[in-house]
């Protein structure tokens, strides 16, 4: 540039001059003819518009003028270049290569033939400073929704699209419709409301296989708005799939076998699925929001929150036994396991799963297995013991009988003395055969039997004592099938309980009832009656409440009737007195049948 | 007392000395002509020997067990009333024993005045006859 001005003074030739300041000058210059096309034009005015020179040579020029300008063009040169050869300087708006604007001010001047006939003109141009640097910044953030991979959209208050960036055309596609036409309804009627309102609208679509949540916001004073369009596809997609594990996860608790419970870090029960309804007999409704400790039973409930504090301050817990209580007041024996769930923080506790095993039964069988090993070992000894013992009573007894058979006439305490060794020796038999019935269980041996008959033997064999009442309600029995000797033990060792438990003496009822195709049995009493908590322990081998007695009388009996396909139960209150119940099936069962035995001492 | 040769002859059978004693004392205290043998073998001899109307056997003996033992009675006697005495659950052996013709079986200890009823009901000729 400074060579050009030094240059400029340089140069002679006026001409020459003039021509280098036209190409230097960074104002735009441009000569029309007076059909407006341009003759001819400097460098600036063509760089001004984003055209080249060559391309602007013989452009209309009212094609670079926006339509609205037109008219202030034509008055410019009526009014004044026409006129008085030159025009003020006035604003006006040209339209760019590329379709922008071009804010500018210019001033024109007529050029005339030697005859002074108008024969063109000329302009002098320059882009308004202001105006440049405000449309720069639109260019910028015009730059922002271009390059932006959602959709954006400018849109009328009638819902005529003004602009969409790149990525909104997709959409437009969709609807195959133009910028500068009318939005589908339901967009027309959001830009309604949005702009009525004033309050963004949003508004959920999908195209294709990409869902898009759009933002309506209104620019109230312009009347127009701006629409900004978001890509929620895998935002929908990862809620989707969040809402099929909560669902999974929900079922899964909710109706998993396994009791599953929740609580939260105040020991404040949250869940509460359908297994721990009924482990416990309680609603989830009933405990929800409940302490915790409401599952436990009084006894234990302290130890069992202990060991659960333990859990909540994340120290880790191992398979426990906690007892749970059920609504009808029965304990049930729960193996648990839980997981404490922390905050993000990793250290404050949020909540404690728990997933429970119901192990009672299985307890109880694992006893009953240990028990049964037990007896068994207990059992085979008695009953190679009880055989043993049975030889050398058998040789006592005789000699017992022997001797009565000889000292005949002697004196009482001789004869009450050997009448005390048959009785001693007769009751030692009866253990020993207790022991080996209950060892070795013989099957039954089934005759057609009287059963009121049995019974009243039985009756007879106990040697009811005085002061107790016996009354007999006997029901007219069927002939059945049945060990008599079998029965006549259960019969008798459940009358002598019943001795023994009125030892102040009282009223023992035997009844007999007939039904469809069982018969029942009953034997009340008016004695002591069972403890509660002895009652499920009455059947069980080697328990015993006497000071005398191995405890296997009632176990025996039990036995007995099961082998008979029958049943045993009992109730009793304590002070009241107890009621044995024993129910057989009536049944002619040939096959059954066994070589009857004519012969039997009480074994 | 009674006459002895209207009594019953009773034949016991038994490994367990005691119980051979005591039955032996009672038995001929009450009239009966009683002989004993401690096996199966010296059963047999006897068995051969005479005819007895009662015959007492343990089913347990060492050597031939009761069951061969009353196979080899019924085979020189089949008329011969044969009682069992068992001290064990041995239903096998009982069912096998009645099979072979044995009348019936008592366990041990054995009810004395049971016992004698038995004899003299045979003695009378009044058992069951289907037994």
């Amino acid at each position: 540039m400074s060579n050009s001005v030094t240059g400029w003074f340089m140069v002679e030739d006026a001409t020459e001059r003039y021509r280098v300041l036209y190409e230097t000058v960074t104002d735009g210059i441009v000569f029309i003819d007076m059909n407006w096309r341009i003759v001819e034009c400097n460098q600036a005015f063509a760089g001004m518009l984003g055209y080249s020179r060559e391309e602007l040579k013989h452009f209309a020029y009212l094609d670079l003028t926006p339509a609205q300008w037109r008219e202030t063009d034509d008055n410019i040169l009526k009014e004044q270049i026409m006129k008085r050869g030159y025009s003020d300087e006035y604003e006006k708006q040209y339209i760019r290569k590329d379709g922008t604007i071009l804010q500018a001010s210019l001033r024109g001047w007529l050029i005339t033939d030697k005859d002074g006939l108008p024969k063109g003109m000329w302009a002098v141009i320059r882009e308004t400073k202001q105006h440049k640097k405000a449309e720069e910044e639109i260019r910028v953030l015009s730059s922002v929704p271009r390059e932006n991979p959602n959709p954006v959209f400018r849109m009328s208050k009638e819902g005529t699209i003004l602009y969409s960036n790149p990525a909104g055309l997709i959409i437009l596609a969709e609807w195959e419709r133009q910028i500068g036409q009318v939005a589908p309804d339901q967009w027309c009627q959001l830009i309604h409301e949005a702009l009525n309102s004033g309050v963004k609208r949003e508004f959920e679509e999908t195209y294709r296989d990409k869902t898009f949540s759009f933002v309506f916001a209104p620019v109230t004073d312009a009347g127009y708005v701006t629409i900004h369009g978001q890509d929620v596809t895998e935002r929908k997609k990862v809620e989707e799939s969040l809402r099929e594990t909560r669902d999974y996860l929900e079922n899964l608790i909710g109706y998993a076998n396994a009791p599953i419970i929740v609580w939260d870090s105040g020991y404040k029960i949250t869940r509460f699925n359908h297994a721990f309804e009924r482990l416990t007999g309680l609603r989830a409704k009933e405990v929800l929001g409940k302490e915790l400790g409401i599952l436990f039973p009084e006894d234990s409930r302290e130890k069992s929150l202990e060991l659960i504090q333990r859990t909540v301050t994340g120290e880790r817990w191992e398979v426990v036994e906690i007892p749970i209580w059920r609504k009808d007041g029965t304990v049930r024996m729960v193996l648990w396991n839980s997981a404490t769930l922390f905050a993000k923080d990793g250290k404050t506790v949020v909540a404690t799963i728990a997933q429970g095993q119901d192990i009672t039964e299985l307890k109880q069988r694992t006893k009953q297995l240990e028990d049964a090993e037990r007896l068994a070992a207990i059992g085979q000894l008695a009953s190679a013991v009880g055989h043993e013992i049975r030889n050398p009573l058998g040789v006592i007894k005789n000699s017992v009988y022997f001797l009565g058979l000889k000292l005949k006439d002697t004196d009482e305490k001789v004869t009450k003395h050997l009448r005390i060794m048959e009785k001693e020796v007769n009751s030692a038999n009866l253990i020993v055969g207790d022991l080996l019935d209950f060892a070795r269980r013989r099957p039954p041996v089934l005759q057609e039997t009287d059963l009121n008959k049995i019974l009243r033997t039985a009756a007879i064999d106990s040697l009811i004592p005085e002061n107790i009442e016996l009354v007999m309600k006997l029901s007219e029995m069927p002939q059945m099938l049945l060990d008599q000797e079998q029965l006549r033990r259960v019969f008798l060792n459940i009358i002598l309980n019943a001795i023994q438990a009125m030892p102040e003496g009282g009223k023992m009822t035997i009844q007999t009832s007939r039904h469809d195709d069982s018969v029942r049995i009953g034997f009340t009493d008016t004695g002591v009656g069972i403890p509660k908590e002895n009652m499920p322990k009455i059947f069980t081998p080697l328990f015993s409440t006497k000071a005398k007695g191995i405890g296997l009388g009632l176990t025996i009996c039990k036995q007995i009737v099961e082998a008979h396909d029958g049943n045993i139960t009992v109730k009793s209150k304590v002070g009241e007195g107890s009621t044995f119940t024993i129910e057989l099936p009536i049944r002619l069962d040939e096959a059954r049948r066994k070589p009857t035995l004519p012969i039997e001492s009480p074994a | 007392m009674l006459k002895m040769e209207n009594k019953a002859s009773v034949l016991i059978i038994d490994d367990d000395i005691g119980m051979t004693e005591t039955l032996y004392d009672i038995m001929t205290d009450l009239g009966y002509r009683v002989e004993v043998a401690k096996d199966g073998f010296k059963a047999m001899e006897k068995v051969r020997a005479q005819t007895f109307d009662v015959i007492l056997m343990d089913i347990k003996m060492p050597g031939i067990n009761g069951v061969e033992t009353i196979k080899q009675i019924k085979g020189i006697r089949p008329e011969a009333t044969v009682m069992m005495m068992t001290a064990y659950s041995v239903e096998d052996l009982v069912a096998e024993a009645l099979n072979e013709g044995a009348y019936g079986i008592m366990y041990k200890p054995v009810d004395v005045n049971q016992l004698v009823e038995f004899i003299e009901r045979v003695k009378k000729g009044g058992l069951n006859p289907n037994r």
